[in-house]
């Protein structure tokens, strides 16, 4: 009974399982099919196996049922058949690698939100040509990222090398959004897809993608892939996913060249746009200001962690930036604010000679802010004022070489003699030689500081003792050339009795 | 780029390619019942060159002669269904499931079967050879037709469990699209059936399989968890 009733869970679980298949949206998949087909045809012979046995099931279906139109027009000679179809295969291979040359396949534009098509005027040059455009709209998931960018080659002959084919639409985007792992490529992100992402989702595509003739895309790789990692991820509005769902692109007119292309695609990749991206100062500044007035709307003056993160998402997603920067930033600017404050109020400097100071060594403030537990910079910046001012003031006069040094300064404020270094530097009127005490002291410090002395103690004891003792009696000899001095063999007297206290101290511990 | 699937509304303002053509003159020739024309047509369009090639990746342990057998029975009951006037929208779509229906089947059927008879004789030579004599195959034909019956029967009695109305009449389509065998039924073909729209008609379909688990669930019987989830995605 038990066995019949499982028998019957099975076949219901099947069922459903068919249920599902025969219900689920399989476009994607006949897309990949007619795709495959095209572009790798079986083998003649294998072509002829298929055939003949759909053939044979197809004349043996239609004699089942009786069919006579259909038995009629299949009761003929096979091969005759599969040979026809054959040679018909071979003519339209030709004819279309013919076509692909010199025709392809319209791909219509679309009007869309009352904005009709139209041809842009004056038409675009392009590296020094003047090529003809349309302007129009198409669905975002119609138009596939392009195999053939040289962007992407290596990866699709390394794909190839593996699979024994070239990728899918599917799988190209992937490839661009870095979720297809291949050996090698490290980066998670490596075409920085999700970050233009963020950007078109808030602010859409400024720059319309250009495709061809019959829609393969010439330009915008990237920003297409950005557009469909957006409709495919929950990490975006249905807001955000509606804004890309269409897009606004140019499209050559069907009497474009092969040199209008060329000229499209060389243009665009070759030749830099000259645009400038903000410096991180001034992105950090508008985000500083934004995340200030926001505070200043709070009912509590300071909003607790929960509510801290939900502002801190509303201005990455105002910005276009991820979590991590826009808190990066805010903590960056709080140190700008002070040190601008100490350099304008106590030193009395310029404030715009200051100002630009900041934003010349912004970066550095990063490093500034890192280490907020007991041991790190930040900590140890707080810890005593001077010491910030100081470094401060080094900073102000470019006396840190690069911002490696910043790391070191954890170190340095807990030793004396290379925090000394430090003052001297400050004190230095030549910045060049500023810069070399900063480095003497970080040096020092890094050097000195007790886990880097400790590293390697035995190796170190044990190759000096072994020197020593194959040291010939006359090194000890005054007036010997290379002889040991007597401040020397002071010192060494000195830590041979720091060895001997040691020695009966452990001695003692055994016994007790 | 996308090819888009006959008589889709998308295809109105789109000129086709001439896939999408040959793909057109194959249901077409089929509608005529003109059998030798439809093999044409699709043997020139590549779909079966690329609808082996998915097959045998994704069965990928079944041999070569097996997939054709598929794609073949496949092409054979989409004629079958076409000359007899069964509007099919997506020929494509109705092949891929059909077939992949298929290696679906006959991988359970044979190739289980195959494996629990000679489990036991693993290593000894000729023993992995399938070995169904007719009339075992029948036998085992007839148990799983009631079987099917059965399962059948239990997925109707569940039904009024999963609420009234439209979504109701969706599942009670799907089961019945099972129970004859067919292997595509799209939301379209739902919307249209029901005089309600694609939309509606998907978000109906989720919501019946997500309520036909709960019920399930609640009679004891557990779905395999990937199907939930997939079907899950098609709700949110």
């Amino acid at each position: 009974m038990s066995d019949v009733r499982n028998d019957l869970k099975y076949e219901f679980r099947l069922v459903v399982e068919a249920a599902h298949r025969l219900s689920e949206d399989v476009g994607r998949t006949v897309e990949e099919v007619l795709e495959i087909g095209i572009r790798e045809p079986l083998p003649s012979s294998e072509v002829r196996s298929l055939l003949n046995r759909v053939v044979e099931e197809v004349r043996a279906g239609v004699a089942r049922r009786n069919d006579k139109a259909g038995m009629e027009v299949l009761d003929r000679d096979t091969k005759e058949f599969i040979d026809r179809i054959m040679t018909l295969r071979n003519d339209l291979e030709s004819e279309t690698v013919r076509g692909s040359t010199t025709e392809k396949k319209l791909f219509q534009l679309q009007d869309f939100n009352g904005i009709e098509r139209r041809a842009v005027k004056p038409s675009p040059v392009f590296h020094e040509r003047e090529v003809a455009v349309n302007e129009g709209f198409v669905r975002t998931r119609d138009i596939l990222v392009w195999g053939e960018n040289e962007r992407i080659d290596i990866h699709l002959n390394q794909f190839r090398q593996a699979n024994d084919r070239l990728p899918t639409a599917s799988e190209l985007l992937d490839i661009m959004l870095g979720h297809l792992k291949l050996p090698g490529i490290t980066e998670e992100d490596q075409f920085e897809i999700r970050d233009l992402a963020r950007s078109i989702a808030v602010n859409g595509i400024r720059k319309p993608p250009i495709i061809d003739v019959d829609g393969t895309l010439l330009d915008g790789n990237r920003r297409v892939s950005a557009c469909h990692h957006i409709l495919n991820s929950p990490d975006f509005t249905s807001e955000e996913k509606q804004r890309v769902e269409w897009l606004q692109v140019w499209q050559l007119t069907e009497h474009a060249t092969e040199a209008d292309r060329e000229a499209v695609i060389v243009s665009l990749n070759f030749e830099p746009d000259y645009k400038q991206d903000w410096p991180a100062y001034v992105k950090a500044r508008k985000v500083h200001e934004y995340w200030q007035a926001m505070l200043a709307l709070e009912p509590r003056a300071n909003p607790n962690s929960t509510r801290q993160s939900e502002m801190k998402r509303t201005i990455a997603r105002r910005f276009a930036l991820s979590m991590n920067e826009v808190n990066r930033y805010i903590q960056m600017v709080d140190l700008v604010d002070d040190f601008e404050d100490y350099h304008i109020s106590e030193r009395k400097k310029d404030k715009y000679a200051v100002k630009h100071c900041a934003e010349h060594y912004f970066q550095y403030f990063d490093e500034l802010g890192k280490g907020k537990s007991a041991g790190g910079v930040y900590w140890s910046l707080n810890q005593d004022e001077a010491f910030k001012h100081l470094v401060y003031d080094l900073l102000y006069d470019g006396k840190f070489q690069n911002w490696n040094k910043i790391r070191d300064l954890k170190h340095v404020y807990q030793n004396e003699d290379a925090y000394e270094y430090l003052r001297r530097a400050q004190k230095e009127t030549d910045p060049d030689f500023g810069q070399e005490l900063v480095n003497d002291g970080c040096d020092l410090a890094r050097t000195l500081r007790p886990e880097k002395r400790q590293q390697g103690a035995n190796t170190r004891v044990k190759v000096f003792v072994d020197w020593f003792r194959n040291l010939p009696v006359r090194a000890f000899q005054d007036g010997e050339p290379d002889a040991i001095s007597r401040d020397n063999l002071k010192g060494l007297n000195e830590i041979l009795q720091l060895v001997n206290q040691h020695l009966n101290q452990a001695a003692d511990g055994k016994k007790v | 780029m996308k090819h888009d699937t006959m008589d889709s509304p998308d295809t109105e303002n789109t000129v086709l390619s001439p896939l999408d053509v040959l793909m057109q003159d194959a249901l077409q020739a089929a509608k005529e019942h003109r059998p030798d024309r439809m093999l044409e047509a699709l043997a020139m369009s590549g779909f079966l060159d690329g609808l082996t090639r998915r097959l045998d990746a994704k069965w990928e342990q079944m041999h070569r002669m097996d997939v054709e057998d598929c794609v073949a029975k496949a092409v054979d009951e989409a004629y079958n269904a076409i000359s007899q006037g069964r509007k099919i929208r997506n020929l494509g779509g109705w092949l891929w499931k059909a077939a992949n229906n298929k290696s679906h089947d006959l991988w359970k059927k044979d190739f289980e079967y195959r494996e629990s008879n000679f489990r036991d004789l693993d290593g000894i030579a000729g023993a992995n050879e399938p070995t169904l004599t007719d009339e075992e195959r029948e036998n085992r034909d007839n148990v799983d037709q009631f079987r099917r019956e059965e399962a059948i029967r239990l997925a109707r009695r569940l039904l009024p469990k999963i609420g009234k109305g439209q979504v109701v009449s969706v599942m009670e389509l799907v089961i019945e699209a099972v129970e004859q065998g067919v292997p595509d039924l799209s939301t379209t073909d739902i919307g249209d059936t029901l005089g309600i729209s694609t939309d509606a008609a998907r978000t109906l379909l989720g919501r019946g399989f997500n309520r036909l688990y709960r019920v399930a669930r609640e009679e004891g019987i557990t779905l395999p968890e990937d199907l939930e989830n997939v079907n899950q995605q098609d709700v949110e």
